[in-house]
């Protein structure tokens, strides 16, 4: 397993007496793509804030390559980039003369790297225009491309599709894939496009009401959110060893009710419910389990938006 | 720190807004020079300066605001500014890398508004016998304090506020409640020189602006002259309060900055 090279423990941010993050842990290891997962208002760009040093933790504490103390820290985050919330852009300013300042404000030698990152995310061609006239897309890219400018080892995304266009965000996946396969760099990325994260993300971090409700790796997530057969017998305990030794089933995971969850494709469920009986066992449910990433989402978090949907319209009905 | 000087001097250099405000400034001064309908008969350095001063000094009062405030809260706004604090750069790099952007910018000023047209005039007419130079660098250097204190009470008010707008705004009222401050101070209490010493602006004008005047022979020609030489005690005594406001303005930001979250 890669080493982990941020993580934090029982990080908490509260606000008068409302609670934004509650004790959230979570490790980060090295190459990983790890994709925060949450509703609006769920606390992701609060860690986010508080991993970058902008906002300051209530408790709890914070470890990004071995420094825990504020000074180490400051210095950690000199080997990652961030784009959080507004991606940097001096809105009277060019593409070019933007990156020139955040090259000045970081104490890049390089002045050659701005034209490189420029081409990367396809701003070269904007010359003398000003980001007030850009695009949100565009203005999305510039965060990014400022972001890039020090080949850093860690980068933290706050939804940096947000804006873009469908080809936009493809070119953004890929170039996020290479930054990871090619320079190793290891990936902290929010956003609200599910589908999306399920092409990029390595690993998930599902995050509710200030609160990680699930930690959970890419693989895991495929194989919950694939289609599987459930089965529950009379005999739970005995079930792992039919399916393996009468039937050949390896793909296939207990759960801790003893229910098992067959992710091998087969057909011929009345081949097992035969040999189930033959050794046995009564099956008390067999049933075909389909759930993909949006389901699986709105299973863990989505209550929570269909709860604020229904305050807010009591409270219009108040209100009327 | 050194590299969040550079980026600010890159973007004051780089905003169309840093020379609207200087072209403003300049406007400003020629207009003064203009109502003051200056003689050219007894115009020399020393006498124009000591006559353009009083307006001079507010207007730069003004000028530092709106620098001070483009410097110090202009990125909280687009929050820009976070990203020094993401790029590993620590709070008090951030804070003191502003702060000595916009008092190197104040001192600018001070010397481009307070130093160079009498020196443009006297290269034209000569300095002449209105006030000693000597008299006239003790009035520049120890009116600098104050404007520096100045100058650190709108970058503590933009780390309050952030927002240049508001700032300017805050600012503006702040620096006029305290010149009716020291206006009333002054009229109650006619000896104390305190006001002198709290209120920044009454400050620069006291150490810029002689009040006495009178009249002087000199090549043939009446003169006006300056009756009441700046005291080097009352000079230091400015520019001590000046520092010491400084270091209590500067105290109260810092803690600000460092304290508060960052939205």
């Amino acid at each position: 397993m890669s080493e982990t090279i941020m993580s934090v423990s029982g990080l908490t941010k509260q606000y008068m007496k409302n609670t934004v993050v509650k004790g959230v842990d979570f490790r980060i290891r090295k190459g990983m793509i790890c994709g925060l997962v949450g509703p609006n208002g769920a606390g992701k760009t609060t860690i986010m804030k508080m991993l970058g040093g902008l906002v300051i933790p209530t408790e709890g504490s914070i470890d990004i390559f071995g420094e825990t103390e504020e000074k180490g820290l400051a210095h950690s985050r000199s080997r990652m980039s961030f784009m959080i919330e507004t991606p940097y852009a001096k809105q009277n300013m060019t593409a070019k003369e933007n990156l020139e300042k955040l090259r000045l404000q970081k104490g890049l030698p390089d002045k050659g790297r701005i034209d490189e990152v420029l081409d990367i995310v396809g701003l070269s061609d904007t010359g003398k225009k000003t980001v007030k006239n850009f695009s949100l897309g565009m203005k999305q890219r510039l965060g990014i491309a400022g972001a890039m400018l020090t080949k850093p080892e860690i980068m933290v995304l706050d939804e940096p599709v947000n804006g873009l266009d469908p080809e936009g965000i493809v070119e953004i996946r890929e170039l996020l894939l290479k930054l990871n396969r090619e320079q190793h760099v290891t990936i902290l990325i929010s956003s609200h496009l599910l589908s999306e994260l399920s092409l990029l993300c390595t690993d998930y971090l599902f995050i509710r009401h200030g609160e990680i409700v699930q930690d959970i790796s890419a693989e895991e997530l495929s194989r919950q959110c694939h289609e599987f057969y459930c089965i529950s017998t009379d005999k739970n305990a005995l079930l792992p060893a039919v399916l393996e030794n009468k039937l050949g089933i390896k793909d296939f995971t207990v759960q801790k009710d003893g229910t098992v969850h067959i992710y091998e494709k087969t057909n011929d469920i009345r081949l097992i419910s035969k040999t189930l009986f033959e050794n046995g066992l009564i099956p008390t449910e067999i049933h075909m389990h389909d759930a993909n990433l949006e389901e699986y989402y709105m299973k863990l978090v989505g209550d929570d938006d269909a709860e604020q949907n229904k305050r807010s319209d009591n409270k219009t009905d108040d209100k009327k | 720190m050194y590299n969040v000087i550079k980026a600010q001097c890159y973007q004051l250099l780089h905003s169309l807004s840093t020379y609207v405000v200087a072209v403003l400034g300049i406007l400003f001064m020629i207009l003064m020079c203009a109502i003051d309908d200056f003689d050219s008969n007894s115009m020399c350095g020393g006498y124009f300066a000591m006559m353009t001063n009083e307006a001079v000094s507010s207007a730069l009062s003004m000028i530092v605001m709106v620098y001070t405030a483009f410097i110090c809260a202009g990125d909280m706004k687009d929050k820009t500014i976070n990203y020094e604090v993401l790029t590993g750069t620590g709070r008090s790099a951030v804070y003191f890398g502003r702060i000595i952007t916009a008092v190197v910018v104040s001192i600018i000023c001070h010397i481009l508004f307070l130093v160079v047209p009498p020196m443009i005039v006297t290269a034209i007419y000569g300095w002449g016998g209105t006030i000693p130079v000597s008299d006239f660098v003790l009035r520049i250097v120890s009116a600098l304090f104050p404007l520096l204190r100045l100058t650190m009470l709108y970058a503590f008010l933009s780390f309050i506020f952030k927002s240049s707008a508001l700032v300017c705004a805050a600012g503006y009222v702040l620096t006029f409640l305290e010149v009716i401050l020291s206006v009333m101070l002054q009229e109650f209490f006619p000896d104390t020189v305190v006001p002198m010493y709290v209120f920044s602006l009454n400050a620069i004008t006291k150490l810029l602006v002689p009040a006495n005047y009178g009249f002087g022979f000199e090549d043939g020609k009446d003169i006006t002259v300056v009756k009441d030489l700046l005291q080097t005690s009352t000079a230091v005594h400015g520019m001590a309060a000046g520092l010491l406001g400084c270091v209590v303005f500067g105290i109260l930001g810092c803690t600000v900055f460092k304290k508060k979250d960052m939205g």
